[in-house]
């Protein structure tokens, strides 16, 4: 006899595989020297004037524009812009509150704003204000910190240029951007997380590779160390570059 | 290329300077510029056990009339506890095997005119040249038999934060760049700060150019217009020039501290 006083299912339920183990395996890279294969789609919130999506490795990425929209209050002869990124509360990072932006996510933003200012041609949207969201959905499982976040800030960049493309906004070029390790033994990896000098440089390619966005952090060993893996980071810029053109052609 | 204020390229503007005269902190220095800028820093410290605490330094900074979110105070924040605890001399908080001191950085911007990160770091090293810590007086080995340290009751013992160690002790400085066509300026003030293609805020220890390094906009309003990318030759020639010059700022702000020393008074104005 079942029990009456829970609430049971109908027969014919399934349970869920929540927290189960995903069987799907990335396929490895070919070398150091190659960006991670990703998956890119676009326009998928309805209510945005554009948006687009980013899988790469555990990062999951959504970028939404709003914009131009019409500002209050007195004549701007040029459009401003505004970015806001923010982690899901079960991505754990250090020193956050969870109630208002942390360090990382305000650096994120900051250096996400300082690359579109230069890319979006302001003087086409006066007094109008172009939002930008970025929302971390997914990171690996022992959370964001300083080791991996040039990383995954590389890759909100890619993300967030699509979303701007996809909202019809008028830019410059197109802003993609690149990441190199050199490790302690002074290897460059493209594309990796891990510690040691991580530098990220965000480029527009077809203005002559102007360096839009600059972010090096972690230990260093010398001026050579940085001109290297900007070079590097640059390359893998152009690579993506290329990688988000034949996507956005297949779309039209 | 001539600057408004006919300094050379590599030329930092002029600061007045004081230090030590916090009573209540361990170290304090205050700098104030000719445009009006000041920053107070005071440096606190706690005994603490390494293996329970991630970072041996915690840095708070407070701008007048800013929100504590807001993107400046939490980019220069973010900024300046990378530089610290990438390039600081940790040896000099070690006190026995097992406990370190753990120094509270906490710095107040009074006011500003041109972006404040260095002089936030500037009063930052002046602080840290001049903190002064008690006198361990317990055994400095407690591997074995575990023991709380003890120090000196009088502060007369007290030692320089730079005497702890054998090694030169040079904390860390945060250095802003502008870029304007083909020139390089270091320190730019406010007016140079409007006009500028491009900046860059890069960290310097050891007599070289370290992380962290990034660019952004230092005009008042995002919008500006002038506001350009950088080539990778404006990011290399300002490294160099960072490397050949600012070496001296550490030679000028110590004689600093040495004729602060010789003009101790207990006032502050």
């Amino acid at each position: 006899m079942s029990d009456r006083r829970r609430i049971t299912a109908p027969g014919n339920t399934y349970f869920p595989r929540v927290g189960a183990e995903n069987k799907t395996s990335t396929r490895p890279r070919d070398s150091n020297n190659t960006p991670a294969s990703f998956y890119l789609t676009s326009n998928i919130v309805l209510n945005a004037n554009g948006s687009s999506y980013l899988e790469v490795d555990k990062f999951i990425i959504q970028a939404q524009v709003f914009g131009p929209r019409p500002i209050k209050g007195s004549y701007m002869d040029r459009g401003c812009v505004s970015v806001e990124c923010k982690f899901l509360s079960l991505i754990r990072q250090n020193g956050s509150d969870s109630k208002s932006m942390s360090g990382l996510e305000h650096r994120i933003a900051s250096f996400v704003e300082t690359c579109l200012v230069l890319s979006i041609l302001l003087d086409k949207y006066p007094k109008s204000t172009i939002d930008v969201f970025i929302n971390v959905l997914a990171a690996d499982d022992d959370g964001i910190d300083e080791s991996k976040i040039q990383r995954l800030t590389a890759w909100i960049v890619n993300c967030t240029s699509v979303a701007i493309v996809d909202s019809g906004i008028e830019v410059k070029d197109i802003v993609t951007c690149g990441q190199t390790l050199v490790g302690d033994e002074g290897t460059l990896k493209v594309d990796l997380q891990g510690r040691g000098l991580q530098a990220l440089v965000a480029i527009m390619p077809m203005r002559n590779d102007e360096i839009v966005g600059l972010w090096m952090d972690g230990s260093s060993k010398g001026t050579t160390d940085y001109s290297l893996a900007m070079a590097s980071s640059i390359e893998m810029a152009k690579t993506v570059r290329s990688n988000i053109n034949s996507y956005l052609l297949q779309d039209q | 290329m001539y600057r408004p204020d006919l300094r050379s390229p590599h030329q930092f503007r002029l600061l007045e300077a004081k230090t030590g005269f916090l009573p209540g902190s361990n170290g304090s220095a205050r700098i104030r510029m000719t445009d009006g800028g000041e920053c107070i820093v005071s440096v606190k410290s706690k005994v603490v056990q390494r293996a329970q605490e991630s970072n041996l330094i915690e840095v708070d900074v407070d701008i007048s009339g800013l929100r504590d979110d807001s993107n400046l105070v939490t980019n220069i924040k973010y900024n300046l506890t990378t530089l610290l605890l990438q390039s600081f001399p940790f040896k000099c908080l070690h006190l026995t095997s097992r406990y370190s001191y753990k120094l509270y950085i906490d710095c107040i911007v009074i006011s500003h005119a041109s972006y404040p990160v260095t002089l936030v770091s500037l009063t930052t090293y002046l602080a840290l040249k001049t903190t002064r810590l008690p006198l361990l007086v317990s055994e400095t080995n407690d591997q074995d038999i575990e023991e709380l340290p003890t120090f000196s009751d009088d502060w007369d013992d007290s030692k320089l934060l730079a005497h702890m160690s054998d090694i030169q002790f040079r904390p860390p400085i945060l250095i802003t760049i502008g870029v304007v066509g083909s020139n390089i300026l270091l320190d730019p003030s406010t007016e140079e700060e409007q006009v500028l293609d491009n900046a860059i805020i890069a960290g310097f220890a050891d007599d070289a150019v370290t992380t962290p390094i990034i660019n952004m906009n230092l005009a008042y309003n995002s919008n500006n217009t002038q506001f350009k990318g950088l080539d990778n030759k404006a990011i290399t020639e300002s490294i160099a020039l960072c490397n050949k010059y600012c070496g001296a700022l550490f030679k000028a702000l110590d004689d600093l501290i040495d004729q602060d020393e010789d003009d101790i008074d207990g006032s502050i104005f």
